[in-house]
């Protein structure tokens, strides 16, 4: 069975998605978009084209270019509203034979039906090409406000397409099903949708197993373009006061307006001010003519405010139509690329009392919604393969005490994950492995969850025996510890319970323990590896003194002495910076050394590399590393 | 844990039972099997899937790493275009010979990046590198649906059309 394509189709813009591994995913056009203009046409030369490319022929092409066509899908010829729509479309539309309508479009008349399934037909084959599948079957969105023509028209339209339509469901339903509200009994949601060219809102209640709608209002004329239209009539007004010249009538100085206008819109949901600057933007008798003029967030929350008390009377009133309070919502989801607005966001905010959800993409939580209801139909979507992530860290204490995280926190499981580690002494010949869990740096600061000894590791020197550590978590949490010497072949391991007593308060303690301590934990870890550093460094130093005694001039030998006399001293101390002066004192004086050994013709250069590599070998998957603090027996 | 133990329980008695309570418990077991199976199949095909996605996630992580560089590309001409429009608006006003040898250098390192900058007056209109911004009336039956005008250049990297040139196009009415 191939995949099941959720689709919104939207009155302006469309997108898609499908759930693969489980997961709903946006599926980009083959122009590489991830929403699609609601746009189709004959171009001149007879050719059918839909989406980005049908809008850019629009202007030399208007009476074959059909757009909005979900404003007439369902509709029958007489019905009050599609006079109106029919008079601000530059499209020929006409009384179908059954009553209906039908549009001229490249001299032959296509119902509403057939036009959105040029549409969804663009969709369905960018989305075979993304996934290089077949796909028969989709899930498609629909208004809350449709009735039963409009679905049954937006079905035909699938039909046409050559797509299955395993069910038509409502946008706002959607929405809440991308939040995964549907698994919460009784609980009730506003959608609040302010999109490009419409303003929707609705109620809705979780059921048995349905979300239902208790009540949707809206206007089919507000949106963010109104927006747009606003600040373009501004910049243009504030033009002409500095110019002279008005520019609304130039069609390229419309456009970069229009595409600055938006650029300035976007700016502002982040920035409080921004600057607008379009070089060039016209020319008279003087020369070029520039425009730079600062917008506000103030300026455009002026612009905005009478849209979004539109849009805020008509909540309430969509509220009043529902048999709840204002006070009875539970959450508030934000749908539409609008309500990235923040003037839009704080006014949702004080009509509900709550902050509004917009963790999903707010252009894309419809598609994204429709595509897991066709995860569910399918049988994708079940309890059974919800996967769990871990909620805190896994790892190891390793030497100075630090923890070595090994799986960190979030990954999905079941999950494994091996690293090889190596001893921090000559002749160790065991090693503890001590499981934490948690974020801090340090190993100390973390959950201890069990240690064990590996013993019988053959002696040799240190950083040289090779100990994997292997770490196993199952689809239950169930954590398996396991370290193997790879010389001798020895192995234990060790078995623990993930959910060792550790409740939801105390995983976000510890999660906001690692935040707070995040600064003084670099600074113990900073100062651990200094001394870690130090030890290997006096270590390499001295092995080299003894291998290449002879070689080296007696001032150098007496000097690197003292220099290691020095790293002794600090090795133990609290200031990490002081230890690394040391070190560094002693490292010049080793490429010393190792120049004059050099000099000397000498070849072995056995041992001791220089200290700042953090010694020698072992570790091929984690050089910093390779020192594990598996502690001496 | 708790379930398998009781399972093997009951396999157990299984012999003992069987002599009383035949084909009682063979019913029960039997469909205890078809409910296995059927679980089993769920299973399987939950896991196949599972692995499909991953394959198919995998070869299109890969298309999408070689893609990458293409696409980091195309995000800097984007984030380039508004100063590139510019400096074209600027050469129409006044064509000095510095701004020139400017443009050119600048025009040299996109064409070594791979990017072409493209729209000549002249060219037919196609809306796959085109976007129309108005129409000219022409004069001549032969400009008609070509481009008049280059607003602005379009740019593109390869085959994909970063932005299509914004033109405008001829329009030939015969009674004018």
């Amino acid at each position: 069975m191939g995949k099941i394509l959720g689709i919104d189709l939207g009155t302006t813009n469309s997108a898609m998605a499908v759930m693969r591994g489980g997961e709903p995913q946006i599926l980009e056009n083959a122009e590489g978009a991830r929403t699609t203009p609601s746009v189709v046409a004959v171009s001149k030369v007879g050719e059918r084209v839909a989406g980005l490319i049908a809008r850019r022929q629009a202007v030399t092409n208007p009476k074959n270019t059909i757009y909005q066509i979900k404003r007439f899908i369902g509709h029958t010829f007489d019905e009050p509203g599609v006079g109106k729509d029919r008079a601000t479309v530059p499209f020929e539309t006409r009384k179908s034979a059954s009553g209906g309508i039908e549009v001229l479009m490249g001299e032959k008349w296509y119902s509403p039906e057939e036009l959105s399934a040029m549409i969804l037909g663009k969709l369905k084959a960018d989305a075979e090409k993304r996934l290089g599948e077949p796909i028969s079957e989709a899930v498609i969105t629909v208004p809350a406000y449709f009735n039963d023509s409009q679905r049954a028209a937006t079905k035909d339209a699938g039909r046409i397409a050559g797509l299955e339509v395993k069910r038509i469901i409502n946008e706002p339903t959607a929405a809440a099903l991308a939040y995964g509200f549907d698994k919460k009994k009784n609980e009730k949601i506003a959608v609040f949708d302010f999109g490009g060219g419409t303003f929707d809102i609705s109620i809705l209640e979780v059921g048995d197993d349905v979300i239902e709608v208790k009540s949707t209002d809206g206007d089919a004329r507000l949106g963010g373009k109104d927006i747009d239209q606003k600040i373009i009539d501004w910049l243009a007004t504030e033009f002409q006061k500095e110019s002279g010249i008005d520019v609304r009538g130039d069609a390229l100085a419309r456009q970069r307006l229009d595409e600055a206008a938006e650029k300035a819109k976007i700016e502002l949901s982040t920035a409080v001010e921004t600057e607008v600057n379009i070089p060039f933007l016209t020319s008279d008798t003087s020369g070029p003519r520039h425009l730079l003029i600062k917008m506000t967030r103030a300026k455009l929350e002026e612009l905005a405010a009478e849209f979004i008390d539109r849009a805020n009377s008509i909540t309430k009133r969509a509220m009043e139509a529902s048999p709840f309070k204002v006070g009875d919502i539970d959450e508030v989801i934000l749908v539409g690329g609008q309500t990235r607005m923040p003037a839009i966001q704080a006014a949702v905010e004080k009509l509900f009392g709550k902050k509004p959800h917009m963790g999903v993409n707010p252009d894309e939580v419809v598609a994204v919604g429709a595509a897991i209801q066709g995860g569910i139909l399918g049988g994708e979507v079940r309890d059974v393969l919800l996967l769990d992530v871990i909620p805190l860290s896994l790892g190891i204490e390793t030497m100075g005490g630090v923890n070595t995280k090994l799986i960190e926190r979030n990954t999905t499981i079941p999950t494994s994950r091996t690293q090889v580690f190596s001893t921090a002494a000559d002749n160790q010949t065991s090693v503890e492995i001590h499981v934490v869990q948690g974020e801090r740096a340090m190993a100390s600061d973390n959950k201890s969850l069990g240690r064990f000894v590996l013993d019988g590791i053959p002696p040799a020197p240190r950083g040289l025996p090779q100990i994997e550590v292997s770490f196993d978590v199952d689809a239950n949490g169930i954590l398996s510890v396991k370290a193997k010497d790879k010389a001798s072949g020895k192995e234990q391991s060790i078995r623990i319970e993930a959910r060792s007593g550790l409740s939801e308060e105390e995983i976000k303690k510890m999660q906001q323990d690692a935040e707070k301590h995040a600064s003084d934990d670099k600074e113990k870890v900073e100062l651990v590896e200094a001394r870690n550093l130090a030890e290997q460094a006096v270590y390499g130093a001295k092995k080299a003194l003894t291998d290449n005694k002879g070689k080296i001039p007696a001032d150098l030998e007496t000097s690197i002495n003292e220099k290691v006399s020095a790293v002794e001293s600090k090795k133990t101390s609290d200031n990490a910076a002081e230890i690394k002066t040391t070190l560094e004192d002693l490292t010049g004086e080793l490429s010393k050394m190792y120049d004059a050994i050099q000099k000397a013709g000498s070849t072995t250069q056995s041992g001791g590399q220089p200290p700042t590599q953090n010694g020698g070998g072992g570790s091929e998957t984690a050089p910093q590393d390779d020192a594990a603090g598996p502690e001496k027996k | 844990m708790g379930d398998s133990g009781e399972e093997q329980q009951e396999a157990e008695f299984v012999p003992e039972e069987e002599v009383e309570d035949g084909p009682a418990l063979i019913k029960r077991l039997r469909e205890k099997l078809k409910k296995a199976v059927e679980e089993k199949q769920e299973y399987l095909d939950g896991w196949q899937r599972a692995r499909a996605d991953f394959a198919n996630y995998t070869r299109q992580e890969a298309q999408l790493d070689a893609d990458k560089d293409a696409r980091a590309r195309i995000a800097m001409v984007e984030e380039l275009l508004p100063a590139l429009d510019s400096f074209e608006m600027a050469l129409k006003h006044a064509t000095t010979e510095e701004l020139l040898m400017l443009y050119k250098q600048l025009m040299d390192s996109l064409k070594k990046a791979g990017v072409k900058q493209f729209g000549q007056p002249g060219e037919p209109f196609d809306p796959h590198r085109h976007e129309a911004l108005r129409e000219e009336p022409v004069k001549d039956a032969s400009g008609d649906h070509t481009v008049v005008t280059v607003e602005r250049s379009g740019y593109t990297l390869g085959d994909f059309v970063i932005r299509p040139a914004q033109v405008s196009v001829g329009v030939y009415k015969k009674d004018q």
